[in-house]
């Protein structure tokens, strides 16, 4: 058995968000190895973001922006390598025994590769330096993202798997919220009145991930008159016209409705967004970095996540947090290329659904969520299990063969990801009965069909590679799993 | 002042012109007739041609292995030492464009008043300090007129200390092979214009062929050069 290593070097050159959900990771890495010191290699927009981390012991920061003006600008070929050669020595230590690298792309894994490792952990350049190889793992991940809807590994999870160890460590993403920033919270958000302080993110990455402006303009009077909430406004100061516009559907609805919204859009810095989402009673949103952040600071979450976006992969990670999720046959889409026009599946979670959801959330009770129950949308909370984050039925519901597949998937690729992690049949069971209905539903007439699943690809990636007693082990907790589903 | 120097003066830069116009040839500096009858130069004793027949040593430097595998090559050349201009009159045959340094402006009065390079000044070059040059070109190498080097040992010294360094920006296959090609874990398969860097035409793409192992730190940083310019 070699010793624990004592440094370790966690590369992450991505934005806000991902930095967020890799916080379990570095949790994780800590926890296993206690006299380790942890240093973070982070693009400088991320510096401060980094060395808030407990976790972190150093960070070291990779100007990408600097880099890329030395390659366009730097002068004869032999120049520009000497300049970069030199930002590469800035960056120190050089030594680590254990290097992990959480992006895959072929810029981090040349960064990866001027730190000296004894042991690399990730995806790397491969042999002939055009390719990455990628984490073990990644050959199940990517041939369930064929049929995503099979999907029910959360990207933090499994980044946390990079720590090894069989179990879940983190009890959520970790993001500090300084004194300064509640303060300035303070400052800018509205006094404490009768009824609860909710915030809307009303962007999305894309509009295929929105709700349609109209619906939020409904919910946020509906709350106003129903719950005496106090709406904040969030989003980039690019999404201020998204603003603009629901404060305009809110106006026609009610005259004096606007006048009641405090509009941070583009107002806040990212230390005073936290303030403020920590001060928040509830945060409506979509599949954002506001989400991940509001998750991080254990604000309550009420996340609508539509088009492209499946909470399965991407939702708040932790416990209770409330997601509506569309559900038509073409969901998930891949973002940009659906051709649907515009959009429908953004108009079928209704404004009344989420202020019921809402309700429940603010007053601390299971949302009642019955009347809106229909095949094309689900309702899930999140829960912390063994492994990590899981969103399940928020009201008992059938089961299906496609979720009888996607969960016996999860348990066998759950062992395959972290050797170390058991499968518990008892508490299989227990979770099936928990969340599904007994009896015959009318998809489970035929036996799971296992051909049209990924499993083909992904058993001979299994064996491509050599991993037999994986592949062995594999297929029989995935039999194991879906032998427990209550029979139809 | 002599007709050469009017006409040759009237084919330079006035920032040439301006200082050749008001130098003066030292003392030591003594002109005479060859013996083939075309002027030579001696100074302090030192002859900066052939006492015979200066435009013969002149084509014999032009005729040389070495400038014949510039020319095969492609290179720009940057010539030392103007002296009288008989070896820039026969370069100039062989090369479309030139380079003169010369650290004395009157070495170039001298040269200007005593020999017509009105037909090759179009495509000369003339240049006095470090300071007319705004870089090292790719693609330019040094030719040494020795008894020049001789006489201006400290800027022939300087000058070639600047296209040394020039050289390891100089971008030209052959020199990318003998740099580039023993370096360890590294092997140059390839070297074309660069058409991803469109303001530095002279400048070559490396393509990289892996060698079994990790890449060492020099591979690593010309592969994070290509990914990072790449579209």
């Amino acid at each position: 058995m070699t010793a624990p290593e004592s440094r370790i070097l966690v590369i992450q050159l991505a934005r806000f968000g991902d930095f967020l959900q890799t916080t379990p990771l570095l949790t994780a890495l800590k926890a296993r190895r206690p006299g380790a010191r942890l240093f973070l290699l982070v693009n400088s927009p991320q510096a401060a973001l980094a060395r808030a981390n407990p976790d972190v012991d150093e960070v070291l920061v990779a100007d990408l922006g600097v880099w890329n003006h030395i390659a366009r600008n730097g002068g004869p070929y032999p120049e520009k390598i000497a300049a970069l050669g030199r930002l590469a020595r800035d960056l120190q230590p050089r030594d680590f025994d254990l290097v992990v690298n959480l992006n895959t792309s072929r810029l981090a894994a040349l960064l990866a590769g001027l730190f000296r490792a004894d042991r690399r952990a990730g995806p790397a350049l491969g042999p002939d330096r055009a390719g990455l190889v990628p984490a073990p793992w990644a050959d199940l991940i990517m041939n369930l993202m064929t049929r995503r809807r099979l999907i029910r590994f959360n990207l933090v999870d499994l980044l946390a798997s990079y720590a090894e160890g069989g179990e879940r460590t983190a009890a959520g993403l970790t993001y500090p919220v300084s004194a300064q920033a509640r303060a300035q919270a303070r400052a800018i958000l509205p006094l404490p009145g009768p009824g609860p302080l909710v915030g809307f993110q009303l962007g999305s990455r894309h509009v295929s991930r929105q709700w349609p402006p109209d619906y939020f303009a409904r919910l946020v009077l509906d709350l106003m008159e129903q719950y005496q909430a106090q709406p904040v406004f969030l989003g980039l100061e690019s999404e201020r016209p998204l603003g603009a516009e629901v404060k305009a559907r809110l106006r026609d609805l009610r005259a004096d409705a606007p006048d009641r919204v405090t509009d941070l859009m583009g107002r806040t810095s990212l230390e005073t967004l936290g303030g403020v989402a920590a001060g928040l009673d509830l945060l409506v949103a979509g599949d954002t970095g506001t989400m991940h952040l509001a998750a991080a600071v254990k604000t309550k979450i009420l996340a609508l996540f539509i088009g492209p976006a499946w909470c399965h992969e991407t939702g708040p990670y932790g416990e209770g947090q409330v997601v509506l999720q569309t559900n038509m046959g073409c969901s998930p889409c891949t973002e940009g290329q659906a051709n649907c026009g515009d959009h429908p599946c953004r108009k079928l979670i209704g404004p009344d659904a989420v202020l019921e959801a809402a309700a429940g959330l603010l007053n601390n009770r299971p949302p009642r969520l019955g009347p809106w129950r229909r095949p094309e949308l689900r309702f899930f909370l999140s829960r912390l299990d063994r492994f990590g984050v899981v969103f399940r039925p928020l009201l008992p519901e059938p089961l299906e063969r496609e979720e009888v597949l996607a969960l016996a998937l999860r348990e066998a690729g759950r062992g395959y990801i972290r050797p170390d992690y058991e499968f518990r049949p008892d508490l299989f069971r227990r979770e099936l009965l928990a969340c599904y209905l007994p009896g015959p539903s009318a998809g489970r007439e035929a036996p799971v069909d296992l051909e049209t699943a990924p499993l083909p690809r992904i058993l001979a990636g299994l064996a491509r590679r050599g991993e037999q007693d994986q592949a062995r082990r594999f297929v029989r907790t995935l039999d194991q799993a879906a032998a427990l589903a209550p029979p139809a | 002042m002599t007709d050469f120097l009017q006409r040759n003066l009237a084919l330079v830069e006035p920032g040439v012109a301006a200082p050749v116009l008001e130098a003066v040839p030292p003392p030591e500096a003594v002109p005479s007739r060859s013996r083939r009858g075309a002027w030579t130069l001696s100074l302090a004793g030192v002859s900066l041609h052939s006492r015979v027949d200066p435009l013969a040593e002149a084509a014999t430097l032009a005729g040389s292995e070495k400038i014949r595998d510039m020319r095969a090559r492609g290179v720009k050349p940057a010539v030392f030492g103007l002296g009288l201009g008989y070896h820039v009159l026969a370069l100039a045959e062989l090369f479309p464009e030139l380079t003169v340094i010369e650290p004395r402006p009157w070495m170039i009065r001298l040269a200007f008043s005593l020999v017509d390079l009105t037909g090759v000044l179009e495509r000369l070059r003339l240049v006095l300090g470090p300071n007319d040059l705004a870089a090292p070109w790719p693609g330019a190498e040094l030719i040494t007129h020795a008894a020049s080097a001789r006489i201006n040992r400290e800027e022939y010294l300087q000058w070639r200390e600047f296209f040394n360094a020039g050289a390891a920006a100089d971008l030209s296959p052959d020199r990318l092979e003998r740099a580039w090609g023993n370096i360890p874990g590294f092997e140059l398969i390839r070297s074309e214009p660069a058409f991803r860097e469109p303001r530095d035409p002279g400048a070559l793409v490396l393509a990289i062929r892996a060698r079994p192992g990790p890449p060492t730190e020099l591979e690593t940083l010309v592969l994070l050069m290509e990914e990072l310019l790449s579209p």
